[in-house]
């Protein structure tokens, strides 16, 4: 599978020129133009190739390279600049860079060098990409939201309809309310419209509007920091403890637009985390409110995430292997019920990932982690066990949200059986054999 | 009857000029700035009028005159231009140019022009021999003729909505009362305010009762209100009937008969009863008592269900993407590919006007952009189509189930054969179903 | 017994049916342009009024446009059900009419719907009418008669005078009936 690679230099025309030019020799591609944003990047992607400036502001390249390490001791690393002195030279060598290229590149050995580290798109993946690119540029004109995400996975289809939403909301208001479940990956979905609104790799800032009376003063202070920031996104979350501080959160926008200057590129994306049914946030956020589900409604998202930190928690404890998962653990991820969402994936996949040897992830070390023993199935019987469950789930939630009688959502549904009550539902066999079946 | 523009100008201000002079004066207009893309738009999509600009980088004027000209040749097509060498003109005029107008304009004679080269090509449309593609329905009626009064609620290209306007109309000068039947999700408040427009009188008032605000007290006040406003005759509207609760249909007919508080209002009153299912159907179910059946029964009009003005159906379409674009303050009024009007055309709509609406604004919400496409509202017509609880269940389990697919064969890095293998089946299968 | 008293209980079976069909009368003759709606109304309000008094053999609007608001004239009425419809004409008077008892056919349903079988031949049933016009009436007739029927158009004068006639040979069954 292809790999990604991140191109940082200060110079932002640079760094689109050489984020084009590997883009053409079909690589996928980000860009940072600010070492800090980079290094946030990269924990939370993990990447096969950095290329990167020398000499920038702030951070040097071989301090970036430092830090990158910290991260990924053994990330390959190009540094591209103009001419160095021998102790520059000297400098980086000993900091076991990859490759140094001095500007102007020649392009030949430039690709010939990054194609050493980094696999370019196959034609399956391109067209794949091209296709997800126009599927998704079908979709995302049927789905209409400018690329395809970098941080936030909306693969499962409720995910990408929740991000077309967001982003119809965001696009071109003010404030953005999202519920999602605690320890979602909400903020993610924040990062990649700040990107989609322009603010490039700025970074994000998160703040709290917490219960007690004088922090709307403090909230406002916060923001009014962030916001006179030029290095930060114009993009700001805002974490809510719960549905009931909307309206305050509201009045916040108000007054934060009036004051603020050039407020049309102000976005609050406010977030609360809860666990429970979303009727009363719906009610009250209305047409700005948008529900994240949880992860394990989203097997393809859930997927993406544990691959990239399995990936990330691997590259650091120099176990490589580790980025891998055996099948009966594909089995236990997928079921698990991830009751904290996306941080509990982080957490539990660095916790296994320390725990394991050098090898793809078993089932033991997972359900360690997990802290909950997971029986396996055997191959065949897999997907009937989820659908089976997913049925379960959604037959609940259908009697909950329509307020109906098990009974009465029995004949609704045109069920032969009599179905007393909730508890029925889980003898009840697969409403369609095909949905067992391939 | 709103008609549609094509605008084509490469220089924005003057661009947003000629869409604020046409809209203004009624028309729905597309705008554009590259004529390549306006050739494509022109050619899928029907417009009344084309309006460019000369002085183009990709194309002159002269040229998309030409290219459109071999589309359609007869939509009528208006040039406008800052300055024009006389053999240009030359070469307009035998191109087929409709009208040409230099700056600074003169935007009464524009108008003017417009609007005549457009009656004049709906005539030539209307002509027995015509063929004009999408004018003429099933009935054989010809439709898209000029009724002669404005009526904005069904845009009347179809011959079961021109033969309604033209009943209503027949019927306006009604004393006591009409009947205005339909079926679920018909927009009567629109077709009443047509009915108000087919008068020149400002001292026609029309007052406005639904299930939710019918009573004496209200009916009443509403009248007076009218009265004081200087009204000579007052039309009382009552929507939603069949919902209404027994006192308010015994209200109704008292109303409608001048009687009880209703008698000597001093001011002329007459009733509009909007139902919605059949007047037998309605009494057979006891929704409606004997009197109302019978006055209602006197002078009964059937407004005619959406899918029997499929024409009909992508004009109104197209009026909503309007309304919607103007609500959201867009840059551009979104506009359908050609097949995705077709769907729209097609589709049954049991819930007529109602559904219409909500589904254009569900596809405008879902899918914003400049382009309104097939899928976008395969889409959203299956969504209005698969309400069932029962299909809404299969095909989230479906769809849970490809995902479930998705999500092992990244977890095993994209290997096909070793997701085959963790479901205890063969690559072949998981292809099919991926 | 008196004639009045006889008809009025079981005509109030009929009640629906006298209302559909005098209502889709109305509407078909406007349609035609052979009233207009004023008229329409105004025989409306006549005709509730017979409908909720009960004097049921009162409720036609047929005979209120004619006879008593004289917005029609049946002589009209007649030349476009013969010219447009193609309806052919019976003069009830010198028809020789028959019990309706073994069709088992009420005649309270005839009186309600202005209609009535004079002959019947080989399974088909011939049928004068002054309702033609009215669809309620066309189909109950026919569902009844199992769709075996041809019609024909009547004055009202002749067909009232039909239906006494009929009652008369009733009451002399039933007489005869009594006397064995």
């Amino acid at each position: 599978m292809a790999g990604r690679i991140l191109v940082l230099d200060d110079e932002e025309n640079y760094a689109e020129m050489l984020q084009d030019l590997l883009r053409e020799n079909n690589y996928r591609v980000d860009m940072a133009t600010r070492p800090e944003r980079a290094i946030a990047q990269l924990e939370e992607i993990p990447y096969d190739l950095v290329i990167s400036d020398y000499k920038m502001p702030v951070m040097d390249g071989a301090d970036f390279l430092k830090k990158a390490r910290e991260l990924y001791p053994n990330l390959p690393f190009i540094l591209v600049s103009g001419l160095m002195n021998t102790p520059e030279l000297v400098k980086v060598a000993n900091m076991s860079v990859t490759l140094v290229m001095e500007k102007p590149l020649d392009t030949g050995v430039f690709l010939k060098h990054v194609a050493r580290f980094s696999a370019p798109m196959t034609e399956e993946e391109k067209t794949q990409v091209v296709q997800d690119g126009q599927t998704a540029a079908a979709e995302a004109a049927a789905l209409s939201y400018p690329a395809k995400p970098c941080f936030f996975s909306a693969s499962n289809f409720s995910a990408s309809r929740f991000l077309q939403r967001a982003w119809s909301i965001a696009k071109k208001g003010k404030e953005l309310f999202i519920l999602e479940p605690i320890g979602g990956d909400a903020e993610l979905a924040v990062k990649d419209i700040s990107h989609w609104r322009g603010n490039g790799d700025k970074p994000v800032d998160v703040i709290s509007l917490s219960r007690s009376s004088s922090s709307d003063e403090e909230a406002m202070s916060q923001l009014r920091g962030v916001l006179a920031d030029f290095e930060k996104s114009r993009v700001v979350c805002v974490r809510l403890s719960a549905t009931a501080d909307i309206a305050r959160a509201q009045k916040l926008t108000k007054t934060l637009r009036c004051e603020v200057e050039a407020s049309e590129s102000l976005l609050l994306a406010y977030i609360v985390s809860a666990d429970g049914r979303s009727a009363e946030f719906e009610a009250t956020a209305g047409d700005s409110g948008v529900v994240l589900p949880p992860i394990s409604l989203r097997p393809s998202d859930l997927a993406v995430y544990a691959c990239r930190t399995a990936r990330i928690a691997a590259e650091r404890a120099g176990r490589s292997r580790c980025a891998a998962f055996t099948p009966e653990a594909v089995y236990a991820l997928l079921t698990f019920d991830w009751p904290r969402n996306y941080k509990q994936i982080q957490e539990v996949l660095h916790a296994a990932v320390s725990a394991s040897a050098d090898q793809p992830l078993s089932l033991e070390v997972l359900c360690q982690a997990l802290g909950k023993s997971i029986k396996p199935v055997v191959p065949n019987n897999r997907i009937a066990t989820w659908m089976q469950a997913e049925q379960q789930r959604y037959l609940q939630e259908m009697i909950e949200q329509e307020n109906m009688t098990a009974n009465e959502l029995a004949k609704e549904l045109g069920l032969d059986a009599a179905f007393q009550s909730k508890g029925d539902f889980k003898n009840m066999p697969l409403i369609r054999d095909e949905l067992s079946l391939f | 009857m709103p008609y549609s523009v094509l605008i084509l100008d490469d220089d924005a201000d003057f661009n947003c000029l000629l869409t604020d002079i046409f809209e203004q004066a009624g028309y729905i207009v597309t705008s554009l700035t590259d004529p390549i893309e306006a050739v494509d738009a022109f050619r899928e999509t029907d417009y009344d009028l084309v309006v460019t600009d000369h002085r183009m980088p990709n194309m002159a004027g002269a040229e998309f005159l030409k290219v459109i000209k071999k589309i359609k040749p007869e939509v009528p097509v208006i040039m406008v231009s800052g300055y024009l060498e006389n053999d240009t003109i030359r070469e307009l005029i035998s191109g087929g140019v409709g009208g040409v107008f230099l700056k600074p304009l003169n935007i009464f004679s524009l108008l003017e022009r417009t609007a005549e080269l457009i009656d004049e090509a709906k005539k030539v449309e209307n002509a027995p021999e015509s063929d004009a593609g999408d004018i003429g329905d099933a009935s054989g009626v010809d439709a898209g003729v000029q009724l002669g009064f404005v009526f904005r609620s069904f845009p009347c290209k179809s011959g079961a909505s021109a033969s309604f306007a033209k009943r209503l109309y027949s019927l306006r000068n009604f004393k006591s009362s009409l009947s205005l039947i339909g079926e679920p999700g018909m927009h009567y408040r629109s077709i009443c305010e047509d009915i108000r427009g087919f008068y020149e009188n400002e001292a026609e008032h029309f007052v406005y009762l639904s299930k939710g605000s019918f009573d004496q007290e209200q009916a009443l006040s509403l009248i007076k209100v009218a009265k004081q406003e200087g009204a000579e005759r007052v039309t009382c509207v009552l929507l939603e009937l069949e919902g209404m609760d027994e006192s308010q249909k015994k209200l109704a007919t008292s109303l409608a008969k001048h009687q009880g508080e209703f008698e000597e209002l001093g001011v002329a009153l007459r009733t509009v009863f909007c139902v919605c299912g059949d007047l037998d159907a309605l009494f057979d179910e006891g929704l409606i008592d004997e009197n109302l059946y019978i006055l209602m029964g006197t002078a009964e009009v059937l407004v005619p269900p959406l899918r029997d003005c499929d024409i009909d159906v992508g004009v109104m379409a197209q009026q909503l993407v309007v309304e919607v674009a103007r609500e959201k303050s867009l840059a551009a009024v979104p506009r359908f590919e050609r097949s995705a009007r077709d769907l729209f055309r097609q589709h049954k709509w049991t819930r007529n006007y109602q559904e219409l609406r909500a589904t254009v604004r569900k596809i405008l919400e879902d899918h914003p952009g400049d382009i309104i496409t097939h899928a976008a509202v395969k889409s959203a017509l299956k969504f209005n189509e698969d309400v069932s609880l029962r299909t809404r269940f299969e095909s989230h389990l479906s769809s849970q189930k490809i995902d479930y697919l998705r999500a092992a064969a990244i977890l095993l890095g994209g290997d096909r054969d070793q997701t085959a293998s963790f479901f205890g089946t063969d690559v072949n299968a998981i292809e099919n179903q991926m | 017994m008196p004639h009045g008293c006889a008809e009025i209980i079981p005509m109030q079976q009929h009640r629906a049916l006298i209302l559909r069909s005098n209502r889709f009368l109305g509407s078909a003759l406007v349609d035609k342009g052979l009233v207009t709606t004023g008229d329409l109304e105004e025989a409306n309000g006549k005709f509730m009024k017979a409908i909720q008094s009960s004097d049921l053999k009162r409720a036609s609007i047929l005979s209120m446009l004619l006879f008593d608001f004289k917005k029609l004239e049946e002589a009209k009425l007649l030349d476009y059900l013969v010219e447009e419809r193609k309806l052919g004409l019976v003069d009830l008077d010198f028809i020789e009419l028959q019990s309706l008892r073994p069709m088992n056919i009420d005649l309270s349903l005839c009186w309600a719907s202005s209609t009535v079988p004079f002959d019947h031949v080989e399974g088909t049933y011939l049928l004068a009418s002054c309702y033609y016009m009215s669809a309620p009436v066309v189909k109950y007739w026919e569902d009844l008669l199992d769709g075996r029927v041809i019609w024909y158009g009547t004055t009202i004068a002749s067909l009232s005078r039909a239906l006494e006639r009929i009652e008369e040979i009733h009451e002399a069954e039933d007489s005869a009936n009594e006397d064995e």
